[in-house]
């Protein structure tokens, strides 16, 4: 690991420039590859998909929304989530944000095409999504407006204009990059763009709210005891944007290694990630303890039946592996050492991020197969092709992700040398270290 | 050209297009001709009713077929047919698809290779002048135990032609209790009872609500007596004694797991312990045979049972009813009529009625088998009987293949029309004329409903060709039958109009038989003979095997039939397949899951097949279905399931001890549609006593905040029709007809044993089974569970297309075209009442050959949601019919298909606005709604399952 240099505006700006117009280290190139085969491996999926039909998923009775409507609300809450964590950064004006938030904006914007694939290929009939749009077919039969079905595909559009606009509108001034480097920079003032960037992250954090919030509400609304739980939204929430962080840590720790970024990318960034994805596991973790708070000590049957099928019922695995991996992994953050070796760091995050799909897996299927019928509980088993399917969808992910970084300046450059000279000219820093 | 301008040459243009798209809208010039004459009575759209009558599972069904266009879409239960008074089986429901196989044999086969009729009737030639030389020696005929007037009379113009032919009948279902009369010295009589009569019953290893002749009718003599509409209403008690859990056993207010070898010890000690109380008082002419009967040591719980059993038996002497069913031995069966006779039931619950079969000299296939292995058969004629599948032998298949001249007349291609030289197809019951008694002697005419697909034959137009008479037709024939003076000993013939009169009813007026006098059997008991009075039967140890008839395959007839493969088993809920039964306890005590594969020996010969945990099976004993695992006969039945028939005896057809067991360590998947079995904490059946009834008759109520009518007023209020159902759970007896019936109606799909496992069955209408108490003889209760059509549906609010809507008469909508299938309303459904369609079955087309579908509802795609929908094509058409007849929709114009078959008459549908039956149904205190703390105020009711306990048993 290079030494951290200091650095300032000028030459942070001169690395970026290298980060987008040199060769990448083998790393990233062995990234795309990998994840191009992913990506072939869930058209294959497609294609059975479209052969098949809903058939070559595992979806059955009593498990109607399987595998790829887990993956849709994961990859919903990593881009809501991604969003939420750029614009927090932005809102708090953290010193260590530029080498961050493009990442996570990357991240927002990439999930949105897990959420498009698994969306798509979840539905019985994709090519009758036209009875979606908003207005009456010959029978005078409009789309249902009460539906919470309805609007979670609005709400995606939203939250991909919101993350569009968010990544667009932090990007202009880099843009710039090209004819201010060499020169002393800052010859423009972007002061409009200063003015409205607060105003955009307030809005784009309620829209990824908002989203996490409406694609949960199907669930919430459904009277499936473990669906039907008013905490369900911030366990939504809290899984979402835990799991954007612990995928911008290891976007970031791929990015640093593979664009050679390590010193605009420091461990100091890895140490506030670290930080953050323990408390937000934290929340994941106290909401599974509310759950079953609920079921021992209220003794209300459904919670303590919700509870049972997801602990101790056919998926118990994931119920156990997601706690190990989000209650246990994240405790290392505790040391400030673990929070700065790059590869524990991504490592940990994986694992993290692992964790968080099954937490997500075990809320949306167990309730399913322990429904209030007794007679109607079942099994459920992801096919072959749902795996398919979901590894297409981290191959889509990670191809874009990986392009993003390569296609614009990965780091907030006018964001950091704004920074910089703001710190410069108060010559007074309130961080705990000094930070590009 | 260059004078042409642009605007004239834009006109040209325009002028050239006209031109051009007014040619092609030239008239087509073929001519067409439409229909002026319309056959008779045939309206394009309207149902046609034909009533004929179907031998189906045990027993024989008047039926009327509904035609549209000319094509049979439905069969429902004759109303004038006295064992069916409308209601069907799931058996007859699934009939339909035997007439519709596509794999059914289409055209006589020599030797596995396609023949020519002429070839078939030359070969029939020259039988009949080899026969006629040799008098018939050496002609087997094997028929099933079906009572056909004319096939009778057939046989016994064969049998005094060729004296020496044997006949062999298949008899699961008559053979022991004819038997059983003949050791009485009862010759030509067969028992029947009465249960309209009967208050307390004792089933002996007897189903015979379900797999007995008779069920149908017993079913609903059953279910009439146990109607409770008001708190001081009387039920019925109904006690079972039987090794595996039967619909019957599910019935019963009691139910003691025995083995079934001890079921006549027990009887025995039932006598034994009645003949020496002063309680009984029998008859006079019989208390000499009661004496030879002295109790018998037994566990203090069972001879407290028995007592009870016997006390309750003898206070409601001749109106009590001891039932031995067809898997117990002859002796068993007379034991049961002692103690009938003791009881003074004769007359009153058991009659003894004429056996059909008793004017011909008929064998069984034992016998059968017999000649075969010392070769004395030369020509063997097998009627619509797979006996090589349903024999109790080891292998018949290789006996049959070594007669000389053999021939088998069968609808599908089974092990024995594979083992014969001749194989003809044969003519469905809905496309041949015929003729059938039930088991109460009721006659019905048949007559076809379609014509035949191929060139076919029915069993007694083969007869008549084999006697010669070679243009006969199956018409002639019935007609030549019923136009004598004396049909047969019990009958009169009739003119030709009485025959159109009876084809129109779809019964012959006065044919049930009138019971022979009791004083035949009286007499036989008078003086019991020895291996009746003695126990003979040594205790058994070690583990017993059951073989019981399969609850929708039967005895392996339907096994072809994907309807019957797909029913679940209401017991156990698997379908496509069979397992062994194991009882919880002896497969805890040997480490036995669900699937695990194990090695069946038995009598020397064993079989590998999963395991199935059966709660209620009794200790040391195992079961297993027959009928399936057949090894031919389509693609349906071939390879699903184990056949059983493998570790059967002709000594041991039905229960044989000293069975073996045996791990493979290998496992299997089993298509189970019902993992789980108990309710938890959330009643969903309700159930009580009925003294606990009678005290509460509002418990269904008790302890709930939220009922179901006081949710929110109706916006719509007083709305006419509103259409509700309420299903009372307490006649439901898990026949799994409405299951069927529902399936063929709305062209619910079938989905095979692979779709099957993954838990993608499609029944809109699912039998639901509920243990209670202990594994080990736990209560059962059933609950036919469809959408409940709330009046706040979930699916409703949840769907994002609106493709699922209210109706305004109280119904919720399916609108297929709207679906994306975005699978919303099945997680929203809180009675998982919702259906989706994973799988393409519409594109499942059988080459051209017609399809079983009902044309008047819509078959849904891939990918679509669906669900029941109250049959609003029944809804709609009883609408224009009475709009038609200018009156308005009046309780019972509309009958749903669930509704319309059931034998029990346990569902009833109508305008919940108006005073119909089912509004005075919802009204009754067992009704309830499911989860009514959701508020979606289904439209659906259940009305709350009772026991009648005896209070001297302790449960």
């Amino acid at each position: 690991m290079a030494a951290p240099e200091a650095i300032d505006g000028n030459r942070a700006t001169e690395r970026t420039w290298q980060a987008l117009t040199s060769a990448p280290r083998p790393l990233w190139s062995a990234a795309v590859v990998a994840a191009l085969a992913l990506i072939a491996l869930g058209c294959v999926a497609v294609g059975r998909r479209w052969i098949d039909g809903t058939a070559a998923l595992g979806d059955n009775l009593p498990v109607g929304r399987g595998g790829q409507a887990v993956a849709a609300s994961f990859w919903t809450g990593v881009s809501a989530g991604g969003l939420l964590l750029s614009s927090a950064l932005v809102l708090s004006r953290r010193r260590w944000r530029s080498a961050i938030s493009r990442t996570a904006q990357a991240i927002a914007l990439a999930a949105l095409i897990g959420v498009a694939w698994h969306g798509v290929v979840g539905l019985g009939r994709p090519d009758r999504l036209a009875e979606l749009l908003p207005w009456p077919d010959a029978s005078g039969l409009a789309p249902n407006l009460h539906s919470p079905a309805f609007w979670i595909p609005l709400v995606t559009i939203a939250l991909a204009l919101a993350a569009l606009l968010v990544w667009l509108w932090g990007l202009v001034p880099d843009l710039e990059i090209r004819r201010e480097r060499g020169g002393s920079g800052g010859r423009v003032r972007w002061t409009g763009w200063q003015r409205w960037q607060p105003a955009i992250a307030a809005a784009s954090a309620m829209i990824a709210v908002a989203a996490v919030v409406t694609s949960s509400l199907p669930q919430l609304l459904s009277a499936l005891p473990g669906w039907h739980d008013p905490l369900l939204p911030i366990h939504d929430l809290a899984r979402g944007t835990a799991s954007a962080v612990a995928l911008t840590t290891i976007a970031l720790v791929f990015g640093r290694r593979a664009l050679q970024l390590e010193p605009l990318i420091t461990p100091h960034h890895l140490d506030r990630l670290c930080r953050l994805l323990l408390a937000l596991t934290g929340l994941v973790v106290y909401c599974r303890g509310v759950a079953f708070f609920h079921a021992w000590y209220a003794g209300t049957f459904d919670q303590a039946v919700a509870f049972d099928g997801q602990a101790f019922g056919d998926q118990r695995w994931a119920y156990w592996g997601a706690l190990a991996s989000i209650a246990i992994v994240p405790q290392s953050f505790w040391w400030r050492p673990a929070r700065r070796q790059p590869a524990w760091v991504a490592l940990a995050s994986l694992l993290v991020a692992i964790g968080l799909w099954l937490d997500g897996w075990v809320t949306l299927i167990a309730p399913q197969q322990h429904a209030l019928i007794g007679a109607s509980w079942g099994p459920y088993r992801a096919s072959a092709w749902d795996v398919a399917l979901i590894g297409g969808g981290v191959g889509w992910f990670a191809l874009l992700v990986a392009l993003l970084l390569r296609a614009v300046p990965p780091i907030a450059i006018a964001d950091l040398r704004h920074d910089v000279a703001e710190s410069a000219a108060r010559a007074s820093f309130t961080d705990e270290e000094p930070t590009p | 050209m260059t004078d042409v301008d642009r605007r004239t040459f834009l006109g040209l243009l325009g002028g050239a297009a006209g031109a051009g798209a007014l040619a092609g809208c030239q008239r087509p010039v073929e001519c067409l001709v439409p229909v002026a004459d319309r056959p008779e009575e045939l309206v394009a759209g309207e149902p046609q009713q034909v009533a004929t009558a179907l031998h189906a599972g045990p027993e024989v069904c008047g039926v009327r077929v509904e035609r549209l266009v000319g094509r049979p879409v439905k069969i429902e239960g004759n109303p004038n047919h006295p064992t069916s008074n409308g209601a069907t089986s799931a058996f007859v429901q699934a009939e339909l698809w035997q007439l519709y196989d596509p794999e059914r044999a289409d055209r006589p086969r020599h030797d596995g290779s396609a023949c020519q009729w002429q070839e078939v009737q030359a070969a029939l030639d020259g039988q009949r002048a080899e026969l006629d030389r040799t008098r018939g020696a050496g002609l087997a005929i094997a028929v099933d135990e079906t009572c056909s007037p004319t096939l009778l009379r057939l046989l016994r113009q064969l049998v005094r032609r060729w004296p020496e032919t044997t006949i062999h009948v298949d008899d699961p279902q008559t053979a022991a209790a004819r038997a059983g009369l003949e050791l009485l010295g009862v010759r030509g009589a067969l028992p029947r009872w009465r249960l309209d009569n009967a208050e307390v019953i004792a089933a002996f290893d007897c189903d015979l609500l379900h797999l007995e002749r008779g069920a149908l009718r017993a079913a609903r003599d059953f279910a009439a007596r146990r109607r409770v509409s008001a708190p001081v209403d009387e039920m019925s008690r109904l006690y079972a004694i039987e090794p595996s859990l039967s619909i019957t056993g599910a019935a019963a207010d009691h139910r003691l797991p025995v083995r079934a070898a001890e079921v006549e010890s027990l009887l025995r000690a039932l006598i034994g312990e009645l003949a020496n109380r002063y309680w009984l008082e029998p008859l006079p002419e019989i208390e000499s045979a009661l004496r030879q009967f002295a109790p018998v040591a037994l566990d203090a719980e069972r001879r407290a049972w028995l007592v009870a059993l016997g006390r309750d038996l003898s206070y409601h002497r001749g109106a009590s009813l001891v039932a031995v069913g067809h898997r117990q031995p002859p002796r068993v069966h007379a034991l049961g009529h002692l103690l009938n006779a003791a009881l003074r039931n004769l007359d009153a619950t058991v009659q003894l009625l004429p056996d059909p079969w008793s004017a011909l000299p008929t064998r069984d296939l034992a016998a059968l088998g017999d000649a075969l292995r010392s070769r004395r058969v030369s020509s063997l004629l097998v009627l619509e009987l797979d006996l090589v599948q349903r024999a109790p032998l080891v292998d018949l298949g290789p006996l049959v293949e070594q007669v000389p001249f053999s021939l088998y007349l069968g609808t599908r291609p089974d092990a024995t029309a594979q083992r014969c030289h001749w194989q003809l197809p044969a003519r469905h019951p809905l496309e041949s004329w015929g003729d059938l008694r039930s088991d109460d002697g009721t006659a019905t005419i048949g007559q076809p409903v379609v014509a035949a697909r191929h060139p076919a034959l029915s069993a007694i137009e083969l007869l008549a060709q084999l006697d010669g008479d070679r243009g006969a037709t199956g018409e002639a024939l019935v007609r030549a039958t019923w136009t004598r003076a004396a049909v047969d000993d019990t009958i009169a013939g009739g003119s030709s109009a009485d025959l159109a009169h009876w084809l129109d009813e779809g019964v012959v007026a006065n044919s049930s038989w009138s019971p022979l006098p009791s004083d035949l059997l009286l007499a036989g008991l008078a003086t019991l003979p020895a291996a009746v009075a003695a126990a003979t039967q040594a205790p058994q140890s070690g583990i017993e095997i059951d073989f019981h008839l399969d609850r929708t395959v039967y005895d392996g007839r339907y096994a072809n039939n994907p309807l019957l493969q797909e029913l679940p088993d209401p017991l156990t809920s698997q379908v496509w397949g069979n397992a062994l039964l194991v009882g919880p306890a002896l497969a805890a005590e040997r480490d036995l899951q669900n699937g695990d594969v194990v090695r069946v020996s038995c009598n020397g010969r064993s079989v590998e097949l999963p395991v199935l945990v059966a709660p209620g099976q009794a200790p040391a004993t195992v079961a297993i279905a027959l009928g399936r695992g057949q090894r031919s006969g389509g693609r349906h039945c071939q390879g699903i399931g184990v056949d059983a028939a493998l570790l059967r005896t002709p000594e041991a057809p039905w229960f044989a001890a000293g069975a073996a067991l045996e791990r493979t360590g290998q496992r299997s998947a089993l298509a189970v549609c019902q993992t789980f079995d108990a309710q938890l904490d959330r009643p969903t059946v309700r159930s009580a006593d009925l003294d606990f009834f009678r005290d509460r008759p509002d418990f269904v109520r008790r302890n709930q905040r939220l009922q179901p009518d006081d949710a929110a007023p109706e916006a719509s209020g007083a709305r006419r029709p509103r259409w509700g159902m309420v299903v009372d759970l307490n006649l439901c007896i898990g026949c799994g007809a409405c299951v069927v019936a529902c399936q063929v109606e709305n062209n619910v799909a079938l989905v095979g044993p692979d779709q099957a496992r993954r838990g993608r069955t499609m029944h809109w209408l699912r039998l639901h089974r509920y243990f209670e108490g202990g594994l080990e003889r736990p209560r059962v209760l059933f609950q036919p569970l469809a959408c409940q059509h709330c009046q706040q549906a979930p699916c409703e609010r949840a769907c994002p297309t609106a493709a699922a809507i209210a109706a305004p008469d109280g119904r919720s909508d399916q609108i297929y075209r709207r679906c994306i299938g975005a699978r919303a309303c099945l997680a929203a459904c809180p009675f998982q009442a919702r259906r989706f369609n994973f799988v393409d079955t519409v594109a499942c087309d059988s080459d051209g050959a017609p399809v079983l579908v009902n044309p008047e509802v819509s078959q849904r795609d891939r990918g679509v949601s669906e669900k029941c929908s109250y049959c609003v094509q029944r809804i709609n058409r009883g609408r224009r019919l009475a709009r038609r007849n200018g009156r308005s929709l009046a309780d019972g114009d509309v009958q749903t298909a669930c509704q319309q078959v059931c034998p029990t008459r346990a569902i009833s549908f109508g305008d919940v606005n108006a005073p119909s039956a089912v509004a005075a149904r919802r009204a009754e205190p067992r009704s309830y709604a499911l989860l009514p703390q959701l508020a979606t105020r289904p439209a659906t009711r259940f009305q709350a399952r009772l026991f009648n306990p005896n209070p001297e048993i302790e449960s």
